[in-house]
């Protein structure tokens, strides 16, 4: 059997020789021989906290959701990232920026989703109960949105949102305003998973874990039938589903959002190059994180060696910086790794070394000790890099850590700071000869001429197969694999390294323990009593209907009057529908009576600027009892 | 461009803005002035030069003169005490390299705890195990005004310990804007503020807490309890927010924050809008960051090419990196300077806003080249509302710095005794109060 080391989460920790800083002790599990402590021996999981979408993630949802683009979430706060990943489920929690954030960013994907299809939204029968109507919707999309079917009290909750706010905001406002109240839900922000009465997840949570981690957004109809249905049970089901969501385009996410941290994409804001403008920077960063992003999508589709090997350089940026017959191999040879670890006047051999050791060898390094001077060297214009940096390997108080980190860099001296290929460095030939010290797999040891070659040998090496893998655990599962996890992330890191595949990897993934099970023994919480008031549903009075008339339309002005005896001094909600009447048509606009009017001091007059609606089409305008909003008048108005 | 032009003209000082007389009586805390007491954070990386920081110290402790690097603060010299002599020794008990320790223990005066940071010197590093103390303070400075606090910084430059400053409890740290369009937004705009409608939608969010809660195991609902204790306190701020009116300074234009060629004149913009949250009333507790710790980057506009970093690391005989380091701490100073010159422009009675504000100016290591956490480059600035006694240079022998978080939380009319990790607290500076 293959060593469970590999298969850790960055434990493998050398500390270097003539280094100070005592290493922190390897786990017992970790260090030995599985045969040792057999992790499969029984199913085990260690406990997650519930997690919090990402920015990223509440962006794919409202957008599966509700069609709305644009990245609202970009207005909350970043996450705090561990390791590089954002997911970390203990790191990125609520904060009072966040939570005010989430105020504004809800209020805008909801007005922007009714604005955009409010009768796909909320379907209504023209002349339908306006409060079944809400009941309905409250129902069928409460389900995708909260990713389970809502139980009564949950309904309830909403119902009386809905039908308090319906005189006031009318049918499109109180959709709209219900749809903040659900994405402000702990229900949708986060990934809660019931109280387990036994081991096992039940299909909703099995759902969202996998739609979460393949689309990095919220399940479909589809995944929730499937839940509802007990498809989601045992393996054979999941796997059924996770076939199906591979084929789906949604799994392009998956690539976008490991290789964004994986890599630290997010990194090329502010990327600043002396050999560049602003103008070329910008677009520049834009294509290296695209043709990043490709290759990671590439290697996902193809194999762990098109990852790590594909000679093809695919990248749709400024003409000519790179030569497309430059020697490639995958990954670490890509100019967006290279470019990011490298300084604005320079390639960074150190950067790169450490980069290779953490992030693909998953061999931590210690920092340098506090008291030497670990300055860059100047650049030379009469010297290589690799020259100026040779210091570190002929100073022994560095020694020890860079002659593991050094030689690897300079094998990679053929690439400079753009990661543009180079035979040479200020007139002088670039020797591009490195070496792999003291790795953990010896098969990754020994001298050797450039990256291309180093590539290869990583392609095949089963330590950097483990710890592709671990990265991958780590970003998927929110964390890195807790003693609880050892079997899986040793099977998960085993499936890589035997097939190479990286569906084979998540296929192993999602038919875990640890993705199919939460840990047990968690008590239920105590209650927090709920204010029956809540469940009630404000009851309506008789009274009279309001007074509505519109005058001609002037200009792209539409505008009119309403008066409710019943409440004289409360404004009315107008609202303008276009192609049908409401609940069919689409919701153009809405106004409150809230202007004088010279012809009649006790009306009280709107007007509504309508600049997009063609000559000739049919307005439906409808005008909200105050007191009772299931009660509505409205007026047809052909547009001149 | 225009916009923001006109909005640096504005918060300036040129341009008075007419609210302080509708917001200023909104101030019942026990307090001999009418004038509500403010703590800002003024933070700047990598330790100092110190002997191009410390004053030459005279006769007596008010008989000084400043430090190369303090010669921008010149002229608030009399509202200063620059400190000597306080260590940060908490910071060894946790994990992590010397950057990150001291970024946990800055304000929190508590090690970090172990985590999953590289970078470590050998050992993992996590998030810093407390409360800091800006947090502490805001529960009651800031109680029913629109912001708790407000957390800005320059380029940032990370997500992870080092670059965290405050805490609102252990292992939960709080990120900074950098971007001066979105803290405009957030502070004025009605597109960031909420209006009376949510709050008829957060009281439904909160029975949705209430009702979901009971079907999540204890360690799910105290993740939740801590989320919506924050969404209780946002209504109860909204419900101020409504019966505020401060009138907003002109928007400030698109400016791209990553950008390092920006980063003098979003320094001031931030700094801009710090002031004004503190003269508008919308919050009395702030801190400013130029960037995290490490400072990965260059400062063009003082023709500073090298990274902050790798230039604290020279070797304090190689006399071009030292010069360059200490353009850019001038620099930092700079904008401290101008920091105070803000408030200082802000009368509140018969003194300025100045008067009543503390700033904590602090690193979080000592001395750039060896990390230690010895003698930190600590200054106190402004009048606390009468509770400071400044103008000096203080030196001190062998103090923590959890001593110095007690002292300030005392000249902020708080009434703690220790703060932070409690074997090293040792009681309040003597000598510091008036």
């Amino acid at each position: 059997m293959r060593r469970l080391i590999f298969t850790t989460t960055a434990l493998a920790l050398l500390g270097c020789d003539n280094m100070v800083g005592a290493p922190e002790p390897v786990p017992e599990w970790a260090a030995g021989e599985p045969s040792v402590i057999d992790p499969c021996e029984s199913p085990s999981v260690s406990a997650v906290p519930p997690r919090l979408l990402t920015r990223y993630e509440y962006d794919n949802a409202v957008f599966d959701l509700f069609g709305v683009d644009g990245a609202p979430a970009g207005a909350l706060p970043s996450e705090n990232a561990v390791a590089g990943f954002r997911t970390d489920a203990n790191a990125h929690r609520a904060s009072s920026l966040l939570v005010e954030r989430h105020v504004s960013v809800a209020r805008e994907v909801a007005e922007a989703a009714v604005a955009r299809d409010l009768p796909g939204l909320a379907p209504c029968a023209s002349g339908g109960d306006l409060l079944a109507c809400g009941e309905r919707f409250i129902a069928t999309r409460g389900r995708r949105v909260f990713r389970r079917p809502l139980n009564d009290e949950e309904i309830a909750i909403f119902r009386r949102l809905f039908a308090e706010s319906l005189p006031t905001n009318g049918y499109a406002g109180a959709v709209a305003l219900t749809l903040q109240a659900m994405l402000q839900s702990p229900q949708f922000l986060y990934r809660l998973e019931p109280a387990p009465d036994t081991a096992g997840l039940d299909g909703f949570a099995v759902a969202s874990r996998l739609s979460f981690l393949l689309w990095r957004s919220t399940p479909d109809d589809a995944l929730l039938d499937a839940a509802e249905s007990g498809g989601l049970a045992d393996a054979t089901g999941i796997l059924e589903q996770a076939q199906r969501m591979r084929e789906d385009r949604r799994i392009e996410r998956l690539h976008r959002d490991f290789a964004s941290q994986w890599l630290g994409l997010d990194r090329f804001e502010g990327f600043t190059r002396d050999a560049l403008d602003d103008e070329q920077e910008a677009e520049l960063a834009r294509a290296l994180t695209d043709s990043a992003i490709e290759l990671v999508a590439r290697g996902f589709r193809r194999g762990f060696d098109t990852l790590m090997t594909d000679p093809e350089l695919l990248l749709d940026g400024p003409r000519g910086l790179y030569d497309p017959s430059a020697p490639r191999a995958g990954l670490l040879t890509h100019p967006a790794l290279l470019s990011l670890l490298s300084s604005a006047y320079g390639s960074s051999p150190v950067r790169r070394g450490v980069y290779v050791r953490e992030h693909l060898f998953c061999e931590p390094l210690p920092s340098p000790p506090p008291d030497i001077n670990i300055e860059a060297p100047s650049p030379d214009p009469n010297a290589t890099t690799r020259e100026r940096f040779a210091q570190h390997t002929g100073d022994s108080a560095c020694a020890g850590c860079h002659v593991r980190i050094d030689p690897i860099g300079f094998g990679l001296e053929n690439y400079d700071e753009l990661g543009r290929y180079r035979v040479r460095e200020n007139g002088v030939p670039v020797d591009s000869s490195g070496e792999v010290v003291g790795a953990e797999d010896p098969a990754l040891n020994g001298p050797f001429e450039g990256a291309v070659e180093l590539a290869h040998r990583m392609a095949s090496s089963e330590q950097v197969r483990g710890c592709v893998a671990n990265e991958f655990y780590r970003f998927a599962m929110g964390g890195a694999a807790g003693a609880e996890d050892a079997c899986t992330a040793h099977r998960v890191a085993q499936s890589l390294i035997e097939t190479g595949s990286f569906d084979a990897m998540l296929e192993t993934l999602v038919t875990s323990d640890a993705f199919r099970l939460r840990r047990i023994g968690d008590a239920p919480a105590d209650e927090i009593e709920l204010d029956p008031e809540w469940l009630q549903v404000p009851q309506w009075v008789e009274d009279n209907p309001p007074e509505f008339a519109l005058d001609a339309p002037a200009g792209t002005t539409l505008s009119g009057w309403a008066n409710d005896v019943d409440a004289p001094d409360t404004p009315l909600r107008i609202e303008v529908y276009f192609g049908a009447p409401m609940g069919v048509g689409g919701f153009l606009g809405a106004a409150f009576t809230e202007l004088d009017r010279p012809d009649a001091p006790a009306r009280r007059g709107f007007e509504l600027d309508l600049p997009a609606v063609s000559s000739g089409e049919t307005l439906h305008v409808v005008v909200f009892d105050p007191l009772n909003g299931a009660t509505v008048v409205s007026e047809e108005v052909v547009w001149p | 461009m225009i916009d923001r032009r006109r909005f640096l003209l504005g918060a300036g000082g040129a341009v008075a803005l007419p609210l302080l007389a509708s917001t200023m009586p909104r101030t019942g805390r026990a307090s001999t002035s009418p004038f509500p007491k403010r703590f800002i954070t003024f933070y700047r990386p990598n330790g100092t030069n110190p002997s191009l920081w410390f004053p030459t110290p005279g006769a007596s402790e008010r008989d000084f003169s400043l430090g190369p690097i303090h010669q921008p603060l010149r002229p608030h010299r009399d509202r200063l005490i620059v400190l000597k002599g306080i260590n940060m020794d908490v910071c060894a008990l946790g994990p992590g390299e010397q950057h990150q320790q001291g970024m946990g223990a800055l304000l929190t005066g508590r090690e970090i705890l172990a985590g999953p940071f590289l970078g470590g010197d050998g050992t993992r590093a996590g998030w810093a195990n407390g409360r800091s103390i800006d947090q502490h303070m805001a529960d009651t400075l800031c109680a029913g005004l629109p912001m708790r606090s407000l957390e800005l910084a320059v380029r940032t430059l990370g997500d992870d310990v080092q670059h965290r400053l405050s805490y609102q409890g252990p292992e939960n740290p709080i990120a900074p804007l950098d971007d001066p369009r979105a803290v405009f937004d957030r502070m004025f705009s009605n597109e960031g503020a909420a209006g009376l409608g949510d709050v008829s939608v957060l009281d439904a969010v909160m029975a949705q807490y209430r009702s979901v809660r009971q079907r999540v195991s204890v360690e799910d609902a105290t993740r939740l309890d801590e989320h919506f204790s924050l969404v209780r306190e946002l209504e109860q701020r909204l419900a101020a927010q409504a019966s505020m009116s401060c009138d907003a300074p002109v928007v400030p234009g698109e400016i791209d924050p990553n950008d390092e060629a920006n980063i003098a004149t979003i320094s001031r913009l931030q700094l801009d809008l710090l002031i004004m949250a503190m003269k508008c009333d919308l919050t009395r507790v702030g801190s400013f960051m130029l960037s995290g710790s490490l400072n990965h980057v260059r400062y063009p506009f003082i023709e500073s090419m090298y990274e902050g970093h790798s230039l604290s690391h020279s070797s304090m005989s190689d006399e071009t990196r030292q010069g360059e380091w200490m353009r850019r701490q001038v620099w930092h100073m700079e904008q401290l300077a101008y920091l105070l010159d803000g408030l200082a422009a802000v009368p509140e009675g018969d003194g300025t806003m100045l008067d009543h504000t503390l700033v904590f100016v602090c690193s979080e290591i000592a001395v750039g080249p060896t990390h230690s956490h010895r003698d930190m480059p600590f200054i106190l600035a402004g009048g606390a509302g009468g509770a400071l006694d400044t103008g000096r240079y203080v030196q001190l022998a062998d103090r923590q710095h959890n001593d110095l978080l007690v002292t300030m939380l005392n000249a902020m009319g708080f009434e703690e005794s220790s703060y932070g990790h409690p074997d090293f607290n040792r009681g309040p500076i003597a000598g510091l109060l008036v």
